[in-house]
C-alpha cells in the first residue's frame, strides 16, 4: 500500500473497496471539492464512506479541513458562505449536498459542533426539547437520553451554562440523539476534557452505535482514543484525504504513529521538533 | 397622596404601553440580532391601520384591532422575506441602515396615504371615568392596561411553554448550534418579525386610543429604545418592567418636578437610565454571557 501518493488524491473506489464491512453503505462522499466565498478552495477530492453501525474516525492536524468535511455533509457550510462545488454526497442513495441542515436532520444526519455549544440560559430539559424533531415521541426520546446519560436526569431543571465541560458534552450528544439520527457527525468531543471523561463519553458513543443502530463519523485530535473505538479511519492533510484504512491497521501504521500518535517505532514518545521535521520532510517527498 | 396615586396609575398605563412597544423590539432583536430602528414607525402604522378599519371602513373597534394586528403579522413576514432575509450574515451597520431606510419609507407612505393630520377613533368607551379611592381612571387607560397585560401573558406563555417559542429562545442563544440541531432558523426569523410587528401594531392602536392617531406616535414608539436598554436587550421581563418604570417615572416627574424644572418630564427617564446603566451595564435583566470553560 503506497502511502501519501504523489499529486492529487486517490480514486474514491480504492478507498471504498478498503472499507470491507458487511453492513450497507449509509453515506458516500464522492470526490468533493469545497470552496468558501466561491474562491477559497479548502477541500479537494475528499472521498469517504460510512456504513451502517460503524464508527469512522477522521484524523488530521489543525486546519486540515476536518470540520469543513463535517459541515459539507450536514449542510451547515451554506450558512458560512461555503459550497460543495464539485463531486457529490449521497446518503441512503439520495443526493444530499444541496439540502439545508434542517432537511438533513430530518433525514437522519446530525452534526454536533465542536466546543460544546449548549444553549446556556436554557435548562437541560429545554436543551433536549430543542433537539426533538418529532413531538409524538418526545417523551420516550427524553427517557432514552436520560438512560444513556444518567447525570443529566438529576439536573434536568438546571441552567446549562454552569455545567461542567463533561456534562455539557454529554448534553450536546443527548440533544443530537433526540432527533433519532442515523448518522452522527461528532466534532472533537474530547476537547479539553479529562482522559477519564473522554473514555466514558467514547464508551457511551460506542454503545449508542450498537443499541441505536447509528453510525458515527468522529473528528478527533486525540487520535489514539479515536482509533480505539473506530472501525475505520481516514487521515486528512491540507484539504485532502492522504490515507485510509481499518482502524487497527492505522494504529500500526508508521506514519500515523509518527504524526498523530507521537510515537516512534520503538514505542517511545518523541519531541515535537523531531516529529515536525519528519512530517515536513515526508510532505515534501510526497 | 391622591396625587401620587393618580400619577402612579397614569404612569402604569402609559408604561405598560411603552413596555408593549419595547416587547416587539426585543422579540425581533433576540432572535434575529437586528436592532430595529423602524419599530416606532411600525407602532404608528398600526394605529393608522386600525383607524382605517374602524373609521373609514366602519368595522367595530374590537374587529378593527384584530384585523390590524393580523395584517401587521403578515406585514412582518413580508418585511423579513423582502428586506432582511438577503441581509443575513451582513455587518450590523448595514442591517441597521436598512431599518433606518425602512423607517423613512413607512413615514413617507403614511404621510402619502393619511397626510399629517390628527385623527381619533370613534369613542367606544363611556365618557364617565371610573373612580377608585379618589383615583380617577378613564376607561381607555384601564383597557390599555388590560390589553397590555393580556399580551404580556400571551408572549410569556408562548416563550415558556410552546415548542416553537423554545426554538426561538434557542436561536437567540446560538444560531449555528440551533441550526445544527435541526431548527429552521429562517422560519424562526420570519415568525419573530411577524410577532414583533404585530405587537408593535397593538401598542400603536392602544397609544392612538389614549391620545390621538397621528404622525408623532412614531417618536413615542421609539421610547421603546431606552426602555429596552433599561430592561436589558434580551429580556422580555426587562422590556415589560422597564416600560412600567419609565412610564411611572415620567409621570411622577411631570407632576412633582415640572413646576420647578420645565421639561424634566422627558429627561427624568434618561437620567435614571444612565444611572442604572452605570451600575448594571447589561440593563436590569440583561443576560450576561456565562463564562465557563
Amino acid at each position: 500500500m503506497e502511502l501519501f501518493p504523489s499529486g492529487g488524491s486517490r480514486k474514491p473506489l480504492e478507498g471504498a473497496l478498503l472499507n470491507q464491512s458487511l453492513e450497507e453503505v449509509l453515506l458516500t462522499v464522492n470526490n468533493i471539492e469545497v470552496k468558501y466565498l466561491g474562491v477559497i478552495l479548502v477541500l479537494r477530492g475528499v472521498y469517504m464512506e460510512v456504513r451502517e453501525r460503524q464508527i469512522v474516525s477522521l484524523l488530521g492536524a489543525n486546519g486540515a479541513g476536518k470540520t469543513t468535511v463535517l459541515k459539507a455533509i450536514s449542510g451547515l457550510l451554506k450558512s458560512e458562505e461555503g459550497e460543495v462545488t464539485d463531486g457529490k454526497i449521497e446518503f441512503l442513495e439520495e443526493r444530499v449536498d444541496k439540502k439545508n441542515p434542517e432537511e438533513l436532520v430530518r433525514l437522519g444526519i446530525i452534526q454536533i459542533l465542536e466546543g460544546r455549544r449548549v444553549f446556556q440560559h436554557l435548562t437541560i430539559e429545554e436543551n433536549l426539547l430543542v433537539g426533538s424533531t418529532n413531538p409524538a415521541s418526545t417523551k420516550t426520546d427524553l427517557e432514552k437520553c436520560y438512560g444513556y446519560f444518567e447525570p443529566l436526569k438529576r439536573m434536568q431543571n438546571r441552567i446549562t451554562g454552569y455545567l461542567s465541560g463533561g456534562e455539557q458534552q454529554m448534553l450536546v450528544i443527548a440533544r443530537a440523539l433526540m432527533a433519532r439520527p442515523k448518522l452522527m457527525l461528532l466534532d472533537e468531543p474530547s476537547m479539553g476534557l479529562a482522559p477519564l471523561l473522554v473514555q466514558e463519553i467514547f464508551g457511551i458513543v460506542s454503545s449508542l452505535m450498537k443499541d441505536e443502530d447509528m453510525s458515527v463519523l468522529l473528528v478527533e485530535q486525540n487520535a489514539l482514543a479515536a482509533l480505539s473505538i473506530a472501525d475505520y479511519g481516514y487521515v486528512m492533510e491540507s484539504g485532502k484525504i492522504v490515507l485510509d484504512g481499518a482502524a487497527n491497521e492505522l494504529r500500526e501504521n508508521e506514519d500515523v504513529k509518527e504524526f498523530y500518535l507521537g510515537l516512534s517505532d520503538l514505542g517511545k514518545r518523541r519531541s515535537y521538533r523531531e516529529v515536525k521535521h519528519y512530517k515536513r520532510r515526508k510532505r515534501w517527498l510526497g | 397622596m391622591q396625587m401620587i396615586l393618580q400619577g402612579i396609575f397614569t404612569g402604569l398605563a402609559v408604561g405598560a404601553i411603552y413596555g408593549l412597544c419595547a416587547l416587539g423590539f426585543v422579540i425581533i432583536y433576540k432572535s434575529t440580532g437586528i436592532l430595529n430602528v423602524a419599530q416606532g414607525g411600525l407602532v404608528m402604522l398600526g394605529s393608522f391601520l386600525c383607524y382605517t378599519f374602524s373609521v373609514t371602513i366602519g368595522f367595530p373597534m374590537w374587529l378593527s384591532f384584530i384585523a390590524s394586528v393580523a395584517l401587521a403579522f403578515l406585514l412582518g413576514m413580508i418585511i423579513d422575506r423582502l428586506l432582511f432575509r438577503p441581509m443575513i450574515g451582513q455587518p450590523l451597520l448595514g442591517v441597521v441602515m436598512m431599518t433606518i431606510a425602512f423607517l423613512s419609507i413607512i413615514e413617507g407612505v403614511t404621510i402619502f396615504i393619511w397626510s399629517v393630520n390628527y385623527y381619533s377613533y370613534s369613542t367606544v368607551f363611556p365618557e364617565t371615568p371610573i373612580e377608585v379611592g379618589g383615583v380617577i381612571m378613564s376607561h381607555e387607560y384601564v383597557w390599555a392596561m388590560g390589553v397590555c397585560l393580556f399580551f404580556f401573558i400571551l408572549v410569556g406563555f408562548f416563550f415558556r411553554y410552546t415548542r416553537i417559542g423554545l426554538k426561538m429562545r434557542a436561536v437567540s442563544e446560538d444560531q449555528l448550534a440551533a441550526q445544527a440541531a435541526g431548527v429552521g432558523v429562517k422560519t424562526i426569523f420570519s415568525l419573530s418579525w411577524a410577532i414583533g410587528t404585530a405587537i408593535a401594531a397593538a401598542g400603536g392602536i392602544i397609544l392612538g386610543l389614549i391620545s390621538m392617531v397621528y404622525f408623532g406616535l412614531s417618536f413615542i414608539g421609539l421610547k421603546a429604545m431606552p426602555v429596552v436598554i433599561l430592561g436589558g436587550l434580551e429580556s422580555i421581563l426587562g422590556a415589560i418592567l422597564g416600560g412600567i418604570i419609565i412610564g411611572v417615572l415620567e409621570n411622577l416627574a411631570g407632576i412633582y418636578l415640572e413646576p420647578y424644572l420645565s421639561g424634566i418630564k422627558d429627561v427624568a427617564p434618561f437620567v435614571v437610565l444612565m444611572i442604572i446603566l452605570i451600575i448594571k451595564p447589561h440593563g436590569l435583566f440583561g443576560l450576561e454571557r456565562i463564562e465557563r470553560i
